[in-house]
């Protein structure tokens, strides 16, 4: 009679429920080991080399960065930068592959040559960006609008493709208007892969951003590491890339962290 | 055995009405005639299961009622109005999983009153009927990915009835399913059908499936498809677990099969024999 009904039985939760936490605890207690053996390992290659700054050294350089407050300047053009890029570039790929995942005919026109843009190097442009917006906040913000709107417009392209195709004929069938579709179909049944789209997005925005800074900038974390090293302050320059992982890898947790708990709803 | 030649007009304004209709797709081998003059009727409270070599537009005929496909030829008329798009008194239920798997089942099954705006407190009330109606009480908060495939058909069922269609449109909803899970839940359809009494237009290639379920059978021929029978079921309702082997089903059974496997046959080309 229930042949096709299964029933978790409330034990077999509990169990598995601390065993997931004993599992979660056990690979924080590795990833926290892994850091502190980078750590060492810096340590040691600084007692080596001149060319590498020690940790100490490092973050109190960034330490009086902070205190003296000259790197605000910085970290907000560099953030600045990051945020309105990636806003442009979310702004102009979700819908752009949206279209081009759901019409056959914008499929065919712009698969091969959104794979031909994909290999060109963003940063090829960006002379030219800097004719167009001048050195500043501006110039770096469409470099990272430009780099990132291909893997958000890629990945929300293959979303779009794997989405199960009766979904699209249920819409149909259930009258939905094409707001209704989007809202209450692909965008729940893409989410994965839209958060996918995000947490590369923003990943690729802040590199080019920094890139960005090397060349041309007013203010920022590229310029400010930059110019450490130009003035052989390598303990600056090594504080400021510990900084830049911190933002990198509190943006990426973050993202992780939304992307993990949809994919526990799912 | 009591045969009916295809219904020519039985025209009733609350029916289900197929009147002359037709299907052609222009392909890239040119055009071909998926369906061909196909009349007839669902009346009231009927249970019409349709039979046929594969690629005879079984499919194709359901999403010309379901409004999802236009005939070429010929119009679908529901309650007096011809079809000319996806209308809220026709639900369907598919082959493979259609469930929103980011939803709980509870507002899967309400899903089409939500698209309807119907407010919450009473979809949920009709979604949590239909939930008991198909035998999943209990599972409201689960998500489809909890469950199984029998249970996730189950619940696109449950959804579409709380439309509560006028007629429910069902493309082979089991196909994808084992056998065992398969006549446990055709059982499982007929109980709820017969509490809801909607008229079904229901897609198969099994014959037993639609010889158990039907009041009448169409068995469809091969490209270009015509309803080369309607075949009566008349075996009396409700019909319990022995049914199947009663002999009046078995001759349904044989005489089913003797019309498909020639149909068949001809798809599958000359020579070709099925045991």
């Amino acid at each position: 009679m229930s042949t096709d009904v299964t029933i978790p039985s409330v034990p077999r939760i509990t169990t598995q429920q601390s065993a997931n936490r004993s599992r979660v605890i056990r690979d924080n207690v590795w990833r926290a080991a892994v850091l502190l053996a980078l750590v060492l390992l810096w340590a040691l290659l600084s007692s080596m080399s001149d060319l590498v700054a020690s940790p100490t050294d490092s973050l109190n350089a960034l330490a009086e960065r902070f205190a003296d407050g000259s790197i605000y300047r910085h970290l907000n053009a560099t953030l600045q930068a990051v945020a309105i890029g990636f806003l442009i570039a979310a702004a102009i790929g979700f819908p752009l592959g949206y279209a081009i995942g759901r019409s056959k005919f914008l499929g065919a026109v712009f698969d091969p040559i959104v794979a031909g843009a994909f290999a060109i190097p963003r940063v090829i442009f960006f002379p030219i960006l800097l004719q167009i917006f001048g050195v500043g906040v501006g110039a770096q913000s469409a470099m990272a609008a430009l780099a990132a709107v291909f893997p958000i417009m890629v990945s929300t392209t293959a979303g779009v493709r794997a989405i199960n195709p009766l979904l699209p004929k249920l819409a149909r069938s259930l009258s939905l208007s094409p707001v209704q579709t989007v809202t209450k179909i692909y965008v729940p049944a893409m989410a994965p892969s839209l958060m996918v789209g995000i947490r590369i997005g923003f990943s690729i925005a802040f590199i080019n951003v920094i890139i960005a800074e090397f060349f041309a900038a007013r203010a920022g974390l590229g310029l400010l590491a930059l110019r450490a090293y130009g003035m052989l302050d390598l303990p600056t320059m090594y504080g400021i890339i510990v900084l830049l992982a911190a933002i990198a890898l509190a943006g990426n947790l973050a993202l992780w962290a939304v992307e993990r708990r949809l994919g526990n709803k799912l | 055995m009591s045969q009916v030649s295809p219904i020519d007009s039985v025209e009733h304004d609350s029916d289900v009405v197929f009147d002359n209709i037709g299907m052609t797709f222009g392909t890239a081998s040119g055009v071909t005639h998926a369906v061909a003059n196909v009349s007839g009727a669902i009346p009231e409270g009927k249970f019409v299961s349709v039979i046929g070599p594969s690629g005879c537009g079984k499919s194709t005929l359901l999403d010309m009622v379901g409004g999802l496909l236009k005939p070429t030829q010929g119009s679908v008329s529901i309650n007096g109005e011809s079809v000319t798009g996806p209308r809220r008194d026709t639900a369907m239920v598919f082959q493979e999983d259609s469930t929103l798997h980011w939803r709980t089942v509870l507002d899967n099954v309400a899903f089409g009153l939500e698209v309807k705006g119907l407010p919450k407190a009473e979809r949920h009330e009709r979604a949590r009927r239909m939930i008991e109606l198909v035998g999943l009480t209990g599972f409201e908060d689960h998500r489809p990915g909890q469950l199984s495939g029998g249970m996730k058909q189950r619940v696109a069922i449950a959804r579409a009835l709380a439309m509560e269609p006028r007629v429910l449109l069902m493309d082979e909803p089991f196909g994808a399913l084992d056998q065992q899970t398969r006549q446990f839940i055709g059982r499982e359809l007929l109980r709820i059908w017969e509490k809801t009494r909607n008229r079904v237009l229901f897609i198969t290639h099994d014959i037993q499936e639609a010889v158990y379920l039907s009041d009448e059978v169409w068995v469809m021929s091969a490209r270009p498809s015509v309803v080369k029978e309607v075949v009566t079921i008349d075996l009396p309702r409700p019909r319990p677990e022995g049914t199947h082997a009663l002999p009046r089903f078995r001759e349904l059974e044989d005489h089913l099969w003797a019309l498909v496997k020639v149909e068949a046959e001809k798809t599958l080309g000359p020579g070709a024999r099925l045991a």
